[in-house]
């Protein structure tokens, strides 16, 4: 890359790279780490500005979620994960109880920790980042989608973004180990970052 | 038997319908040439999948799944023999892909960044392995369906038909003057498209440069590559402290080994099942590790999974759900 790969960044991240700076860019990006967690606390901060669900798997937030929801007496989110059919441990397993409402304290708890992770956690906290988000001014952060996409349409027809971040590994995994006879690359990986959920 | 004569005439009746279609869809393309009308399925496949490891391209693709379509842009670029590829979301949240000899490196909305190393290292493991056709003949179809037109170029269309509902089918565009796959669909056992990757426009730099060979596969010369230990076509092997008692027909282990530790406390095991074209990837966590219990997808992609002897067991691939669970259910300690 010609020029500061910050620069780079931000122009990716804005939608105006042109296909050639894409194409240099992209790998330099996603092989250095402070580019990628740069990426990573502009891409919070652009959900954030735009009032999206804010997916807290991607910075390890929500194990404190959860931790912090269990101690408030709430369960898990729901995983919108369909119970196998059948027998045996199989059946067993899908009794066990997994679709909860939050309750209104728990949504606030999960609130302000979404709000402590953009404003003040360090998620590699360029300052120039939070400046940016402060500009913003006011941000509409729907606060029960700070844990859970809407059913249906998230990655893996799941709402726990730690279940869904552990089988994309899987796949990501499975997709570059298997030495079998392969589709083109591209078409695998399409399918890995092709799907998102809706705005 | 009962089960297995209705799978085949269901298979059968799928079948038909496939290539029916495929027929009505073909009758509309250009004539073909006389080049193509000696172009075999084998010999088109084999070329594309040289094609994949050997051209240079960039352009956009459209990903279509259900009612969700998403573009993407792709790069790929050999430089002093090493590949390098990137694959960027144009739309919605950013999502891209980085792969090399050396390894990927994926972005994703709920994960951190993920970067695997190359199974072997990067020295030898291609983009795409080729088809050992031989094997899968044995549970496909492989039927040349015409020509079309694809981001402006002219393809030869190969579909690959399964024989029963273990697997998915697969329609190749493939571009007559390079052999790259301009649109690849994945069919399901209606002949119905699960998903299409297509490009909208290609441009491809060693175009009529280094225009890649038909030639004809060697038979029985392609089986895969294992990476690590190969197993064998047993349908009780052992892998480790682990036993697969029940494959579907034509698969079989084809490497099993350290997972990729997803859990991040080490000690996963993984293990590869294959039929040669269709692929799904055993996942055996740690004690005490939690996910997924039932069964989920995205796109065309399954998880099942379930705890087994106290172990996380997860199941993904590219095979329908009915695969992943006989595969799961079948996953046995070797202790018992």
């Amino acid at each position: 890359m010609n020029k500061d790969p910050r620069e780079t960044l931000s122009t990716l991240m804005d939608g105006e790279c042109t296909p050639p700076q894409i194409r240099d860019a992209l790998p330099d990006l996603l092989e250095h780490a402070e580019l990628r967690a740069r990426w990573e606390s502009y891409h919070l901060i652009g959900q954030a500005i735009r009032g999206e669900p804010l997916r807290g798997g991607a910075r390890a937030i929500a194990d404190g979620l959860q931790a912090r929801l269990a101690e408030a007496g709430a369960s898990p989110p729901p995983a919108n994960v369909r119970a196998l059919p059948g027998r045996g441990a199989r059946a067993r397993l899908s009794r066990v109880p997994h679709a909860r409402l939050l309750p209104p304290v728990a949504t606030a708890l999960a609130a302000s920790l979404a709000l402590l992770a953009v404003f003040v956690l360090p998620l590699d906290p360029a300052d120039e980042d939070r400046q940016l988000a402060e500009r913003a001014g006011p941000m509409a952060i729907p606060a029960p989608a700070l844990v859970a996409d809407t059913p249906g349409e998230s990655r893996w027809q799941n709402t726990d973004p730690v279940l869904r971040a552990k089988l994309d590994h899987m796949l990501v995994s499975h997709h570059e180990r298997v030495p079998a006879p392969r589709m083109p690359g591209y078409v695998s990986y399409a399918s890995v970052v092709g799907h998102e959920a809706r705005r | 038997m009962k089960r297995a004569a209705n799978m085949h005439a269901a298979l059968a009746a799928g079948a038909a319908v496939f290539l029916a279609l495929a027929g009505t869809w073909s009758a509309a393309a250009p004539a073909r040439s006389e080049a193509s009308r000696e172009s075999s399925p084998e010999r088109l496949l084999s070329r594309m999948t040289q094609a994949q490891s050997q051209l240079e391209y960039e352009g956009t693709l459209v990903y279509l799944h259900g009612r969700q379509l998403s573009t993407l842009r792709i790069a790929h670029r050999i430089d002093d023999g090493q590949w390098r590829e990137s694959l960027l979301a144009l739309t919605g949240p950013v999502r891209a892909v980085a792969r090399s000899d050396r390894g990927v490196t994926c972005m994703l909305p709920d994960s951190r960044t993920i970067s695997l190393p190359s199974a072997d290292g990067g020295s030898t493991l291609l983009p795409s392995g080729p088809f050992d056709f031989d094997r899968i003949r044995s549970h496909y179809l492989l039927r040349s369906l015409g020509q079309s037109r694809v981001a402006g170029r002219d393809t030869d269309v190969v579909g690959i038909v399964p024989l029963d509902n273990y697997r998915y089918g697969y329609r190749f565009f493939i571009d007559q003057s390079t052999g790259l796959a301009l649109k690849i669909d994945l069919m399901d056992n209606a002949s119905d498209p699960i998903e299409q990757v297509m490009f909208t426009d290609v441009s491809i730099e060693r175009d009529n440069v280094e225009q890649v060979p038909i030639h004809s596969p060697a038979a029985g010369a392609h089986a895969p590559r294992a990476t690590q230990s190969a197993g064998t076509a047993s349908d009780s092997s052992a892998h480790g402290d682990w036993r697969l008692t029940a494959l579907p027909p034509g698969f079989r282990v084809v490497m099993h080994g350290a997972g990729p530790d997803p859990s991040a406390d080490g000690g996963t095991r993984h293990i590869v099942v294959s039929d040669g074209l269709a692929s799904l990837s055993v996942y055996i966590e740690p004690a005490g590790q939690d996910g997924l219990n039932g069964a989920t997808r995205m796109g065309a992609t399954t998880a099942v999974g379930r705890k087994i002897a106290g172990r996380q067991v997860t199941v993904v691939g590219e095979v329908p759900e009915s695969t992943a669970l006989m595969i799961l259910d079948g996953l046995q300690p070797s202790a018992d």
